[in-house]
């Protein structure tokens, strides 16, 4: 069959599920869900099928669709590019989304709007492709858009209550805000290069060094600005605070937000880009550090946070600041790598959530949960999650935390030792906040008096990536070390990139490497201490809050950027809007200006008011003489 | 034939029978006239030759021998396109009519048959006082339909509304007589074929604009729209939305500059500064209304902001290719403006008619109670915030996309309204439709078969611009071309 149908096949399939969800949703619920879910699994074929024909191809592949429009010197036509990058993030999201639709038959029934929330869902998954397969910079945004819309329909899907409302609009909002830089990024593009299309513009990254706007080259500004655009989607600080608050969402929406999709797309913006960034030291810089604030300032919130998503919800910004940081250090392939193995083991943490918080009758904090090993699958999906994130050998989170770090340690990148030393500690922090969740949620003494069962609907896909959290990492290890990845983001020529790379082709020896190395001892040693305080000794918790007041009132205040928000900047626009509508627009624009003139027209023509009594065709005969008599003095 | 004079016409004999003949039904008798009208437009479009930017149809008499003044009327692509819009925002009207009731069907009809024709006349004249006549024309019919069928405060508005713009056209008409006599002739091509002084343009040019920029609206003449918007009825609000305010930007694109292009270079930074304000001040204070209308009423006015930022933006670059893409989008954001923010006056009418409530304040649950209608007014909302696959977003990202690159400064300040459109119609969504249903609210019923009929044409057009711009960019750009090169042409010789 035709790559070219198959791939519209795959794109269009979730677009046509959520119109035929979203139509007939008013109509039967149960004939919505299950027709979105059938079209998810055209796709998921599709996909897999793509996959299949096109991984040993000769890549990349642009297959144009249709033109946007053509006028003069620019032309916009949509289609597909097909490389190692967008084949990683086609069957990551394919995959997720395939099992967050199936997970959702469990966790949303009896749910009077799981018609809707199913069209929702494949929507965002459109909209995700749409992204990902984008072949120009302008199908990107479409795609970035979109899948803002979709997240801000999911996260605000249980409308009758007030703090989804609010979620959702601080979710959409902020997303726009960083959505402006990519939006000057194309225009600065379209004017430095006259297109979009990524064939044409990615290896012309050379063409706009040099020359530049207020003192910094071309190419800084454009690859800070994608930087903004990727800080709004990918959650960076400061434009973080929508992440945690769009837990206001069904629980798989959550999964599917955090873990596969919305938030790896800056970081797939920045790989696209890489050639780009690799020209600006300045952008990738910066990259760098906002990577290694939010890994660091987020994790530890994570570690002083109640809510069992929220927990979750930070620990995907702090290993979202990991990705993003290794971008900064030109390890791309490493990033996508994590991204990939992430995106299974945060699924499935976030599905064993659901399924806790189900269990428990929906609470979602973790000073009242406990005991919850009774329930094997949960317990061992969560156990398996959280190993993976800690990054114990031989389970996925491994073998791209490792290959990450190892990168960082051999790269020749000026800023790679510094951050070699703060992956680890982030890798730590890590280590603390999965141990901690952990022994909250499982073992301390129960509180709760009964639980509920779980469907088997949500229990499958648990087991599923479960599976796919233990070996999706050994199992991906030839995809990646293969040249497909390294070509799409043009890092053939990177020596310590390559270097690594081999180094992951042979796993086995890698893992018994990193058994004997520092690394994983210090993080053993970590899990094994945290466990040990707060199973054995919980008074030392106590007695660390009392002596590092300050730093845990920062940690439990999420280093007060909520509050910078909603207690300074909401509240300032507010004013802002309030004054200039009433002081400018209504006082003195309408008030003073327009009809105080008009009064003084009517004072001033007070001898002729008997004219003006208020009928319109008066001062339409007035307005008529007039004209008729300046037509006469003129002519 | 005479297809130009004949879709004029038409809406002036339907208007007619409307109101002379139909008894039981006047309601069908208006569509059938709307369908005709419609015919005549696919024939005309038949006719045209859409590759070239000349102007087409052209009939043309004398009119008034003595003063020169003729019945010209054409057609080229941008009216051809500004005339679909008119026709097809007219059929949405009238099917609105079967839906929400007034007393005085007929003349209600009636005024918006004569109001087509009005609309179409002003886009296909070409001389100066035919011009005038039709923009007039257009003028009355509005102003009776606020003052009849209004809310409360309608003599106030339709007074304000009345006096405002007639004091602007009043002042165009002394610029078209001074013109017309300069050039001894009233048609458009002589106009512009005159020399004239720098001083002279100048003066013409704020003559002109009296009219133009009260009409768009543009900063600071903006302040009769939040009014007459507010007291109008639903289909007045869409009419005034969707075609009122285009009649003032098609004025400065089809006269003021071409006939003034040297008065429009050197007042450029302030048309530019204007808009600016528009976007960002408007876009500002929307944020605090709290009547839902005049909410709409005042994104109208911000979106129109990147209508005339578009068109005065190609004075400041050298390069075709920008100023054509930000002209284009500044036309393609005038239709998309009329869809988007028409069709959020329609809906918004659906509602006011269950619940006669304009107070966001005062609702709350929409969403849980009217889905499907929710829904629709969703889509209405992304495509006003500019969300991609909706038309706002084309006209939108064009303009915004040739500002970046025209002068950066200009292209990071309109960006803002990305955000700031986001943050007014959202907040005023959350208020209005989340929650649960408040007592009244859950009273009402969904949207009725009818209604999700006109809901789903506004639909379909907002998709349609919004996936497949390439069917009126392509209309667009020969009379673009043309348009952009005629205003760029000097008539002073040097220009500073």
């Amino acid at each position: 069959m035709d790559t070219k149908i198959i791939a519209i096949v795959t794109l269009l399939s979730p677009l046509i599920g959520a119109i035929w969800a979203r139509t007939l949703c008013t109509y039967s619920n149960k004939i919505a869900r299950d027709g979105a879910m059938v079209w998810m699994t055209i796709a998921l074929m599709g996909a897999t099928l793509l996959f299949h024909l096109l991984h040993n191809a000769d890549l990349p592949l642009n297959i144009p669709i249709y033109t946007w429009f053509d006028l003069n010197k620019y032309h916009f036509e949509f289609g597909f590019w097909i490389d190692g990058l967008s084949l990683t993030m086609l069957m990551v999201v394919m995959g997720i989304s395939w099992f967050v639709h199936l997970y959702s038959y469990g966790y949303m029934v009896g749910d009077p709007h799981i018609g809707r929330y199913f069209s929702y869902v494949s929507f965002f998954t459109f909209s995700m492709l749409v992204l990902i397969l984008g072949n120009n910079l302008l199908q990107v945004f479409f795609g970035w858009e979109g899948v803002g819309v979709a997240s801000y329909l999911l996260i605000g899907f249980w409308q009758t209550k007030e703090y989804p409302a609010q979620a959702s609009i601080k979710a959409f909002v902020i997303n726009r805000i960083a959505d402006m830089g990519l939006l000057v990024a194309i225009g600065l593009i379209l004017l430095l290069l006259g297109e979009l299309d990524f064939g044409n513009i990615i290896h012309k990254g050379f063409k706009l060094v040099g020359d530049g706007w207020l003192g910094w080259s071309w190419i800084d500004w454009i690859c800070i600005l994608m930087l903004t655009g990727a800080m709004g989607k990918s959650a960076q600080i400061p434009l973080h605070v929508w992440l945690p608050d769009s837990m206001a969402g069904p629980t798989p929406i959550s999964a599917l937000i955090h873990a596969a999709t919305m938030v790896t797309a800056g970081i797939y913006l920045i790989a696209r880009f890489a050639p780009w960034f690799e020209y600006s030291m300045l952008a990738q810089s910066l990259t760098f550090y906002i990577g290694i604030l939010t890994m660091l300032l987020m994790g530890l919130v994570a570690i002083t946070e109640n809510d069992i998503k929220k927990i979750i919800a930070y620990s995907t910004l702090s290993q979202l600041g990991m990705m993003i940081a290794a971008c900064g250090i030109s390890g791309y392939v490493f990033s996508i790598y994590h991204l990939l193995t992430h995106a299974c083991f945060k699924a499935l943490l976030f599905l064993s959530a659901g399924g806790v918080i189900v269990a428990m009758d929906h609470e979602q904090d973790i000073r009242k949960m406990g005991g919850l090993v009774q329930y094997p699958t949960l317990h061992i999906s969560m156990l398996i999650g959280l190993l993976s994130m800690i990054a114990i050998p031989p389970f996925s989170g491994f073998f791209s935390k490792d290959a990450l770090l190892l990168f960082a340690r051999t790269s020749t990148h000026p800023l790679a030792l510094i951050g070699y030393v703060l992956l680890i500690l982030g890798a730590l922090i890590t280590a603390v906040y999965s141990t901690r969740l952990y022994c909250k949620v499982f073992w301390e003494k129960p509180t709760a008096k009964y639980f509920m069962s779980i469907p088997l609907s949500m229990r499958f896909v648990l087991w599923a990536l479960s599976i796919l959290s233990v070996f999706i990492g050994y199992w991906t290890i030839p995809w990646v070390t293969s040249s497909k990845l390294a070509t799409s983001m043009d890092l053939l020529q990177n020596i310590s990139t390559q270097a690594t790379l081999s180094r992951l082709s042979s796993p086995y020896s890698m893992v018994m490497e990193a058994l004997e190395s520092t690394t994983l001892t210090a993080i053993i040693l970590t899990v094994i201490s945290t466990l040990y305080i707060y199973l054995k000794r919980p008074h030392i918790i106590g007695a660390l809050e009392k002596r590092l007041r300050w730093l845990y009132c920062a940690m439990y205040h999420r280093f007060g950027f909520d509050l910078l928000y909603t207690r300074v900047f909401v509240p300032l626009y507010g004013c802002l809007s309030a004054v200039l509508l009433k002081g400018v627009d209504e006082e003195f624009v309408d008030r003073t200006v327009v009809l105080g003139s008009a009064r003084k027209v009517f004072q001033l023509s007070s001898p002729l008011s008997k004219l003006a009594d208020g009928k319109v065709y008066h001062y339409i005969l007035v307005m008529l003489v007039a004209v008729a008599l300046m037509l006469i003095g003129l002519v | 034939m005479y297809w130009l004079s004949l879709l004029i016409a038409n809406g002036v004999i339907g208007a007619l029978c409307v109101l002379c003949f139909s008894r039981a039904d006047c309601r069908q008798m208006a569509l059938i006239n709307a369908l005709i009208s419609l015919a005549i437009f696919y024939k005309l479009t038949l006719l045209m030759n859409f590759s070239s930017g000349d102007l087409q149809q052209i009939e043309q008499f004398s009119w008034i021998n003595i003063l020169n003044i003729q019945y010209f009327l054409a057609i080229d692509g941008l009216s051809w396109a500004l005339i679909a819009l008119t026709l097809v925002i007219n059929i949405v009207v009238i099917l609105s009519s079967f839906i929400i009731q007034y007393d005085r069907m007929r003349m209600y009809l009636a005024l918006f048959l004569f109001m087509q024709s009005m609309v179409i006349g002003v886009f296909t004249a070409f001389d100066a006082i035919l011009f005038y006549f039709f923009w007039e024309g257009m003028l009355l019919p509005m102003y009776l339909c606020i003052g009849i069928w209004g809310a409360e405060n309608r003599s106030f508005a339709s007074m304000k509304f009345f006096l405002y713009t007639f004091l602007g056209s009043i002042l165009m008409l002394l610029g078209f007589i001074y013109l017309g006599l300069q050039a001894e002739s009233f048609s458009f091509a002589s106009m512009q074929s005159l020399q004239l002084s720098m001083t002279e343009q100048l003066i013409l040019f704020f003559a002109l604009m009296g009219a133009f920029a009260v009409k768009v609206p543009m900063f600071p003449f903006h302040t009769w729209l939040p009014d007459a918007h507010t007291e109008a009825p639903a289909a007045g609000s869409v009419v005034l939305a969707a075609l009122m305010l285009k009649v003032g930007a098609y004025g400065f694109i089809r006269l003021s500059m071409p006939i003034l292009p040297d008065a429009s270079k050197v007042l450029a930074p302030m048309m530019i500064g204007l808009s600016l304000i528009s976007v960002v001040y408007i876009g500002i204070i929307a944020y605090s209304q709290t009547d839902i209308k005049r909410l709409i009423a005042y994104s109208s006015v911000a979106h129109m902001g990147f209508v005339t930022l578009g068109l005065f933006l190609i004075y400041s670059t050298s390069d075709a290719g920008i100023a054509q893409l930000g002209y284009v989008g500044a036309v393609i954001q005038m239709i998309s403006h009329a869809f988007g923010s028409g069709s959020l006056f329609f809906a918004f009418g659906l509602l006011y008619l269950r619940i006669h409530e304009r107070s966001m304040l005062k609702l709350q649950g929409i969403g849980e109670q009217l889905p499907l209608f929710s829904g629709f007014f969703m889509l209405f909302v992304f495509s006003t915030i500019g969300v991609p696959f909706t038309a706002g977003f084309v006209g939108e990202w064009m303009v915004i996309v040739s500002a970046i690159q025209n002068t950066v400064w200009i292209g990071l300040l309109c960006v803002l309204t990305i955000v700031l459109s986001a943050i007014y119609l959202l907040s005023m969504y959350r208020k209005v439709f989340f929650g649960q249903p408040i007592a009244e609210v859950a009273l009402l019923e969904d949207v009725s078969w009818q209604e999700i009929g006109v809901l789903g044409i506004l639909t379909i057009v907002i998709l349609g611009i919004g996936l497949y711009p390439s069917m009126l960019v392509d209309v667009l750009a020969p009379p673009v071309e043309k348009l952009v090169s005629a205003s760029l042409v000097s008539k002073i010789g040097i220009v500073s």
